[in-house]
């Protein structure tokens, strides 16, 4: 299998908060999602593959090349959207795209004329006269019109609306049919994802709490709601955390089907999604 | 081809996607030779991963109902008649025996249910 | 490198036209005080090397615009070398530009013959250099606040040299000597034989500061987090 990126054992520590040890891989061809509450790391994990932010060690390969030694070449592949559009803001839309466009070799200014007017952005008008939508809109244009191999979201959703929303997952749905491509997406948005992503990573407080296909995830994890007993009679397997309610308790198992077996006749189990696993897995608490 | 995934189902995606795919053959609705998409176009059209259709059409050619011709595609594979119809046969089984097992539930008796079974069977003509 | 250049002038356009206004000004101020030509040149070696070294910096600061040019195919030591090229190509361009100022407007004949000397070429990119490599650096790994940082620093070793020397002896004529051997090293300089040896001492000095203010400031820049 070949990889897109690959990230191992990454640590960045700033005060109060530290990036420990951070390992994961992304098969080429796929979507990957990358969830997680604020604070989380996500946002930091991005721009340290970009090498806006420096490591302290570990090591990030891209394409199978160190992100640093090849870093021109690698990013001249790489379309990317930060989760904050940082620009010239007193410039028109055009003249950021032409003092951008020579860095990328596969440039396609049809299609970036074709997106600009898709998303309905006037190539004339000043960065800092567009609403923060737009903004992002602007980002994502310019990041989808150089045929990038690897795209890097950073909350390209938040501040869109519904209707676009849908549109971009459109039309990532649509570069997705070409198996050389590959995306990396961190949202909180999770059902966007539930509709495109293959794999999901979770992280929290610097640190990569479960790494796995979308698949499986949707498919093995569930919540059991019992009574409250449950936890001190039981050895419920696969326990990712959970909640006590004031009539009883809820746990989130990444092995559902063995835990049922186990399961007492008056208590339910359900299919997790992955806003229930982000919540149980931030807030809920772990152990008894 | 249709395929109409249910998200509340307690069968996983993958299932649902094989066992239609599977009927269909099997009722002829798919005929032999014919051209499945891609799995990743069958991905987008259903929005979902591309690994959950990936694992659906590898259940489907394990079970030999569809073959991958590297470079064109998947395609419904050339059936064995006998064992087409066997399959059909042992589909009809499922779900008489399901029948059969309600009736017992139920104290229905065989002859009441023969009755039932020609009725329905000549209801169709 | 090209697409670099044009990069950082697309980005700062604006900069450009009041840099042109500035110079314009800058111009007719010297030929209505009748500034002597040796004068307006040590002034254009430590307005220049100001003027290019801030407010680009300052403009990509105020707008994070590092997020996007440090996310570009390329690296962090290939835009160090882009904006200290693109900030000689405006510092050369407004040295010409007062070069053709002056030989239109320029009452004084001695004014363009001076500015015509291959020595004043010279001097200026010494000058500008040292004045340069102080300021580039700093606000490369400060911003903006560099600015000040670097102008207090140079205060700060002014004031140290000072307190060495007042060591030893009386106050007022420490300082008006310190002034003087300022002077008198400038003066050292302006009114040196432009000697070939002197003119070569020259170049070669102006390009060793400049590789050091680069190797420098790529040192101080590849170690910011943004």
């Amino acid at each position: 299998m070949e990889y897109a990126v690959e990230i191992e054992n990454l640590r960045k520590e700033f005060k109060g908060f530290t990036l420990k040890d951070v390992s994961f891989r992304i098969p080429k061809g796929y979507v990957m999602g990358l969830i997680g509450p604020n604070g989380a790391g996500k946002t930091t994990l991005i721009k340290m593959i970009m090498n806006l932010i420096r490591k302290n060690s570990g090591r990030i390969l891209v394409f199978g090349k160190d992100h640093i030694q090849h870093e021109a070449e690698i990013k001249s592949q790489i379309g990317f959207v930060y989760d904050v559009p940082c620009f010239y803001e007193d410039l028109k839309l055009k003249k950021l795209a032409s003092g951008i466009a020579p860095f990328y070799p596969k440039w396609n200014h049809e299609l970036f004329l074709g997106l600009m007017n898709r998303f309905e952005l006037p190539l004339d008008k000043k960065f800092k006269k567009l609403s923060h939508g737009m903004k992002m809109k602007f980002s994502l244009c310019l990041a989808l019109s150089h045929d990038a191999d690897l795209i890097l979201m950073d909350e390209p959703t938040s501040g869109l609306d519904p209707v676009f929303r849908q549109e971009l997952l459109s039309h990532l749905s649509q570069i997705m049919l070409d198996e050389e491509k590959t995306v990396l997406f961190s949202t909180h948005i999770t059902s966007d994802l539930e509709r495109i992503a293959d794999y999901i990573t979770f992280i929290n407080n610097g640190e990569i709490l479960f790494s796995s296909t979308l698949d499986e995830v949707l498919g093995k994890w569930g919540i059991i709601k019992a009574g409250k007993d449950l936890l001190e009679k039981k050895d419920i397997p696969g326990i990712m955390g959970y909640q006590k309610t004031e009539y009883g308790i809820e746990i989130l198992t990444s092995e559902t089907e063995k835990a049922q077996t186990l399961l007492p006749p008056d208590s339910n189990t359900e299919k997790a999604s992955l806003e229930d696993i982000m919540y149980f897995m931030s807030k809920g608490d772990k152990h008894a | 081809m249709k395929i109409i995934i249910s998200n509340a189902s307690q069968k996983t995606i993958y299932f649902q996607i094989a066992e239609q795919i599977k009927n269909q053959i099997i009722s002829g609705e798919l005929k032999e030779g014919e051209p499945l998409p891609s799995i990743r176009k069958l991905a987008q059209e259903l929005q979902i991963s591309v690994i959950t259709t990936k694992r659906a059409y590898e259940e489907l050619e394990k079970e030999g109902f569809i073959d991958t011709v590297g470079g064109k595609g998947c395609f419904v594979a050339m059936q064995n008649k006998e064992l087409l119809r066997e399959k059909k046969m042992r589909m009809v089984e499922d779900t008489l025996s399901q029948a059969v097992a309600e009736a017992k539930l139920l104290g229905v008796r065989l002859n009441e249910l023969k009755e039932m079974l020609t009725l329905l069977y000549k209801e169709e003509e | 490198m090209l697409k670099h250049i044009r990069r950082e002038l697309i980005f700062n356009q604006t900069q450009l036209y009041i840099f042109a206004g500035y110079m314009i000004v800058f111009w007719i101020w010297i030929d209505w005080k009748d500034i002597p030509f040796r004068m307006s040149l040590v002034f254009l070696s430590f307005v220049l090397p100001l003027f290019c070294a801030v407010s680009i910096q300052a403009r990509e600061e105020k707008f994070k615009a590092w997020t996007l040019n440090c996310s570009l195919p390329t690296n962090r030591k290939t835009l160090v070398l882009a904006r200290l090229i693109t900030s000689w190509s405006l510092m050369f361009a407004a040295y010409v530009f007062g070069l053709l100022f002056s030989a239109l407007f320029q009452e004084n004949p001695a004014f363009l013959s001076q500015f015509l000397e291959p020595k004043s070429l010279l001097i200026f990119l010494l000058f500008s250099s040292l004045f340069l490599a102080f300021l580039f650096s700093f606000v490369i790994r400060f911003g903006m606040s560099g600015v000040i940082l670097g102008l207090v620093a140079l205060q700060v070793l002014g004031v140290i040299t000072l307190l060495l020397a007042s060591a030893s002896n009386n106050k007022d004529n420490i300082l008006r000597s310190f002034l003087h051997s300022i002077i008198n090293g400038v003066k050292f300089f302006l009114d040196h034989d432009p000697t070939p040896g002197f003119l070569l001492l020259l170049l070669v000095s102006a390009a060793a500061v400049n590789i050091f203010t680069f190797k420098f400031s790529h040192f101080l820049f590849a170690r910011r987090d943004f």
